[in-house]
């Protein structure tokens, strides 16, 4: 079906194509969202990658490539977007922690706000890495065919990704604790 | 938090928690989107780097062969029994002269074009968006995409060339606002639109044939800054009547028109290339022009 609906689209048949994206939607909204840590950023960076992958449609040779071809463009689009949107905030402080912790809870809101912070500490690609591991669930040798880079390339960036984010984690909380601001 | 099997846990669950749907907006804003879009061709989507992979393969599957050949020939003539020198083959020996191949090999009866069928042969395409047929023969090294394109060997970088076919389209006054654009009824009516772009390098009009028809040929070349816009928009060299078009495909990329109204309606015959497309495949497409019929 999908074939088919593939090669429609690929003939122009833009119904095919809104077909063939719309199951796939929610989980590519989903990474965009983890990636972009926005919801308005993520529904931008879905819109752009679609139509992205209309206009350069007729590239796909391989039909069982179709998603992580898509995944790929996506993914590249939310770095692409968070490269600039974190050159523009650089400089913006954050708003302070506070609130309390729910203790039955595997995060607490401090937990979550820590861990949103450190995250936006990291490189795009870091970002990126991280949530094809943890939230996909795919293994290196799967981040690095999404990616296009080599396995042992995609091991040594999950490696300094997962190192930058518990840097990232302890900087914040070093910060919480001395000023209770996050630069 | 910070040791490596509890980051671990704890990104697990800090992705697996948020939001999950798509809002129905972005599936319509997209759909709206594209509808305004045209999709590129393949023949451009093939970055330098498939071109690599595919000159290396050739490369790699040629010296493979050329290794298996001479081990089955060392292997005929060591074999006991084999032939040696001054012997008689069982067969009789290949006639040493070599038969000129022709360029270009037509099928007896063409077959349909379509993505990643190659040359040599003669193909049956459709003109973009309608069922005015057209035949096209391509040489050796040459593919078809789509029922409207055919594109010359590949090439890294900007030196590719490729022919289109085309009806129901025009020339936007503003190729970075092209919104409006109305098809042109006639060659004449493009021709005129085309003479108007003064941002553009325009040839003087030549008459030709096109399948036959009276044609006129114009030779285009593109702005160096092409393709952008700004803003992320794309360069439209051609509108069509359904709000898509054609966009540059990169700087300063030459375009020619072979144009010809057939049964009242005008229809158009266009070639991209770059700046340093070879010579030699340019001088290969205008064959491939000329072996057009409608």
């Amino acid at each position: 079906m999908d074939r088919e609906l593939l090669a429609a689209a690929q003939r122009g048949d833009e119904a095919a194509f809104v077909e063939l994206i719309r199951v796939r939607s929610n989980r590519l909204f989903a990474i965009a969202q983890r990636i972009l840590r926005d919801i308005d950023r993520a529904e931008d960076a879905l819109q752009d990658a679609l139509v992205i992958a209309w206009r350069d449609l007729r590239g796909v040779r391989d039909p069982d490539r179709f998603d992580a071809w898509l995944t790929r463009l996506l993914v590249n689009v939310c770095i692409a977007q968070a490269t600039r949107e974190r050159r523009r905030t650089a400089n913006l402080r954050l708003l302070p922690v506070d609130g309390p912790a729910a203790p039955d809870e595997f995060l607490t809101i401090a937990d979550r706000d820590l861990l949103e912070r450190g995250f936006r500490r990291l490189s795009p690609d870091q970002r990126a890495i991280l949530v094809l591991h943890h939230f996909l669930g795919y293994e290196p040798s799967e981040i690095a065919e999404t990616l296009g880079i080599p396995a042992g390339t995609a091991r040594s960036r999950l490696f300094h990704a997962h190192r930058a984010m518990r840097a990232a984690l302890d900087a914040e909380e070093r910060t919480v604790l001395v000023g209770g601001r996050s630069a | 938090m910070t040791d490596q099997r509890s980051i671990e846990r704890v990104l697990d669950a800090w992705f697996a928690d948020g939001p999950s749907v798509a809002p129905d907006r972005v599936l319509d804003v997209a759909a709206n989107r594209i509808s305004r879009q045209r999709q590129r061709p393949a023949w451009r989507l093939l970055s330098w780097r498939d071109f690599h992979v595919i000159t290396t393969s050739k490369m790699v599957a040629a010296l493979v062969a050329a290794l298996v050949i001479a081990v089955i020939g060392i292997a005929l003539v060591l074999r006991p029994g084999g032939p040696s020198v001054g012997s008689q083959g069982p067969t009789a020996a290949p006639s040493p002269v070599a038969t000129p191949t022709p360029a270009v090999t037509p099928s007896p009866s063409p077959a349909a074009l379509r993505s990643g069928v190659k040359g040599p042969g003669t193909f049956t395409g459709q003109f973009a968006a309608s069922a005015i047929p057209w035949t096209v023969t391509i040489p050796n090294g040459w593919s078809g995409y789509d029922t409207d394109i055919v594109s010359g060997p590949p090439r890294s970088g900007d030196k590719g060339v490729a022919i289109l076919t085309e009806r129901a389209v025009n020339v936007p006054k503003d190729s970075c606002a092209p919104e409006g654009t109305v098809p042109a009824k006639s060659a004449e009516e493009f021709l005129t639109a085309v003479a108007a772009r003064k941002d553009w390098n325009v040839s003087k009009r030549q008459a030709t044939t096109i399948g036959g028809y009276p044609a006129t040929r114009i030779d285009i070349v593109l702005p160096a800054d092409t393709p952008t816009c700004g803003g992320g928009k794309d360069y439209m060299v051609v509108a069509h009547d359904d709000g898509k078009g054609f966009y540059s495909q990169g700087p300063s990329m030459h375009v020619t028109y072979w144009v010809a109204d057939v049964n009242g309606e005008p229809l158009f015959v266009e070639r991209f290339s770059f700046a340093e497309t070879p010579a030699s495949d340019l001088a290969e497409s205008d064959v491939v022009v000329a072996s057009i019929d409608l």
